[in-house]
């Protein structure tokens, strides 16, 4: 019994979505074929303010974006989202339901999902983001 | 460098960036009762993002001081800060302010990197002058984080400052003995000033953070005021002349900080600084912050302050005190003495690039003086 | 004076309970209210340096700045 708490404990402490882990695309409303961005933002976080521009770019240009919003007040997601007039799908996550499943560990979180699984994953601020991923997905 | 009150930043931070493109300008006034000191002091900062990993932060500000600061003179000669030659007669020895104006122009640059573990190291060089002062600073700067989720960080800071003190020989002071042709000449004596901190900041949950300081500073040189004078011999043989602080003093303390945000819209932060150095000075500062948000848009903040310290150990406020101690001081800045101070201040986001601001300021120092002082500006993200 | 420091040290250091904040809670962390400054800087170091000119202590606030013949 103590084992299978220590596991849970331990196992709850250290999961995070890593290259390679299957990634639970209904909870995303994503099909399981083909190549998704899954970006975590919030509109406190300054490098994801200067990075969402660049995104907007690259779902410009065809690549399927997922915007998670994480802010936990509504009102600052609604006003954020607003101003950044963003060109992709927005998942509002106030209460981290699903952010907490990926558990990054920085802002902003960039996932890169192919065929529903995790081909790269890009924390905390980054030059050329868009260049960046568009490498990553040989698009 | 005369007897008086000036303005820029001695006490910022060395400048970790916040990652954010801004221009802020500012306006700062500043006025003082008992001694009609004023200070007008416009400020420009601009603070300039480069890729993801480094960022420029500079600022220049020029104060335009004038006033009067209060010290011992010759009143059979009027209000000046000259060392009358030989004794006077105690009636002549007066108590009070000399006036004085001066220009600062002050230019502070600090360039940061963030680096792959999103530590970041800060260099800074600051150049200010003075119509009798010149100050060149370097510092360095180091911010580490401690754990993978950031919660946890510790900070180091160093800093050399070399200034240049221009004593004009017209005033009489010692250093200008054997200067020929003394009175229209300039003596240059230098100061240095070594200053080094370590930080710790713990967060302590979604609400609120703990931050803990050490700081050691080293001063040497030309500790001195040019423009002080004391009074020796008061009851045989009446002298007006310079102040003597020894050339050396080194300082250190310990600071606390507290931050709790209690709900979205009301945060509080509480600090506690505890300073003493080998002129036997201590003292203890306590400084609550307010703040409140009332919508988005805007946001009110409260200040509060209060201050003690004890004197130097070479200090004195009376007259008839000094006789022939190597050392002796009547700035009542290193006397014992209380001061309190509070302010209000507000911003007001227009939208999301760009905002205004205020503050309104009193502080007294019990017994001495009290002063106002107000600021206004805008900032504008880009 | 002494026992006044170590009540406020006992203080600082008592109760303090940590708990793991993830990256994406820190909204209210990142709030520019959540530091003295309150995000205006130049007000900060203004006011600071009124308190140096005027008073015998200094440092704790960090170690850059520049220098200043008001001292």
């Amino acid at each position: 019994m103590k084992r299978v708490i220590l596991y849970i404990l331990f196992s709850t402490m250290l999961f995070a979505y890593q290259k390679g882990d299957s990634v639970n695309v209904t909870n995303l409303g994503i099909s399981s074929n083909g190549v998704y961005l899954v970006d975590f933002f919030a509109s406190w976080c300054n490098s994801c303010q200067k990075e969402l521009p660049l995104i907007k770019k690259l779902s410009a240009k065809g690549v399927n974006v997922i915007g998670i919003d994480v802010d936990e007040n509504i009102d600052d997601a609604n006003r954020f989202l607003q101003d950044m007039k963003l060109n992709f799908r927005v998942i509002k996550d106030p209460k981290g339901d699903i952010i907490k499943t990926f558990n990054p560990p920085g802002m902003p979180a960039i996932y890169i999902v192919k065929d529903g699984k995790v081909i790269d994953t890009i924390f905390g601020a980054h030059d050329n983001i868009d260049r960046y991923i568009l490498s990553k997905i040989g698009a | 460098m005369q007897l008086r009150y000036s303005i820029i930043a001695i006490s910022a931070l060395v400048s970790f960036a916040n990652a954010q493109n801004y221009v802020s300008v500012q306006y700062m006034d500043y006025d003082e009762d008992s001694v009609r000191t004023t200070v007008h002091s416009p400020h420009l900062e601009l603070n300039l993002d480069f890729g993801a990993d480094y960022t420029l932060n500079i600022s220049g500000v020029i104060d335009s001081l004038s006033g009067a600061s209060p010290t011992y003179y010759d009143s059979s000669s009027g209000a000046s800060a000259k060392i009358p030659k030989g004794s006077i007669l105690s009636s002549d020895i007066a108590y009070g302010d000399i006036p004085y104006s001066d220009r600062r122009k002050d230019l502070s640059v600090a360039l940061t990197k963030r680096l792959k573990s999103r530590d970041e190291l800060s260099v800074g060089y600051n150049y200010s002058t003075e119509s009798d002062y010149i100050s060149n600073e370097l510092s360095l700067g180091y911010l580490h984080y401690l754990d993978k989720s950031k919660n946890r960080s510790i900070d180091f800071g160093l800093s050399y400052q070399k200034n240049k003190i221009k004593i004009g020989c017209y005033l009489g002071n010692s250093e200008c003995d054997g200067v020929s042709g003394a009175s229209s000449k300039v003596v240059n004596e230098y100061s240095y000033v070594l200053n080094t901190q370590i930080g710790f900041t713990q967060i302590l949950d979604k609400n609120s953070l703990i931050k803990a300081s050490l700081f050691y500073i080293n001063e040497h040189g030309y500790l001195s005021n040019p423009y002080m004078r004391i009074v020796r011999d008061y009851n045989t043989n009446p002298r007006i002349t310079e102040e003597r602080k020894p050339d050396t003093r080194h300082s250190y303390g310990l600071g606390l900080e507290y931050d709790r945000a209690i709900n979205s819209k009301f945060t509080t932060l509480f600090s506690y600084r505890l300073f003493h150095d080998s002129w036997d000075i201590t003292s203890h500062t306590f400084e609550t912050q307010l703040f409140y948000d009332f919508n988005s848009k805007l946001r009110l903040g409260v200040n509060l302050r209060a201050y003690h310290q004890s004197k130097a150990k070479f200090f004195s406020g009376k007259k008839d005190y000094f006789t022939n101690e190597k050392y002796a001081s009547s700035d009542r800045r290193v006397g014992k003495l209380s001061s309190y101070s509070a302010n209000l201040s507000a911003e007001y986001k227009i939208n999301s690039k760009f905002s205004i601001n205020g503050a309104v300021g009193y502080y007294k120092q019990v017994d001495y003086f009290h002063s106002n002082f107000y600021n206004i500006g805008f900032k504008y993200r880009f | 004076m002494r026992v006044m420091f170590l009540i406020i040290v006992a203080l600082f250091f008592s109760g303090c309970s940590i708990k793991e904040v993830k990256p994406w809670q820190k909204e209210i962390l990142a709030k520019e209210s959540m530091q003295f400054s309150g995000g205006d800087g130049n007000l900060r170091k203004f006011v600071n340096h009124i308190y140096f000119s005027k008073e015998a202590s200094k440092g704790g606030s960090g170690v850059a700045g520049g220098g200043c013949g008001c001292n």
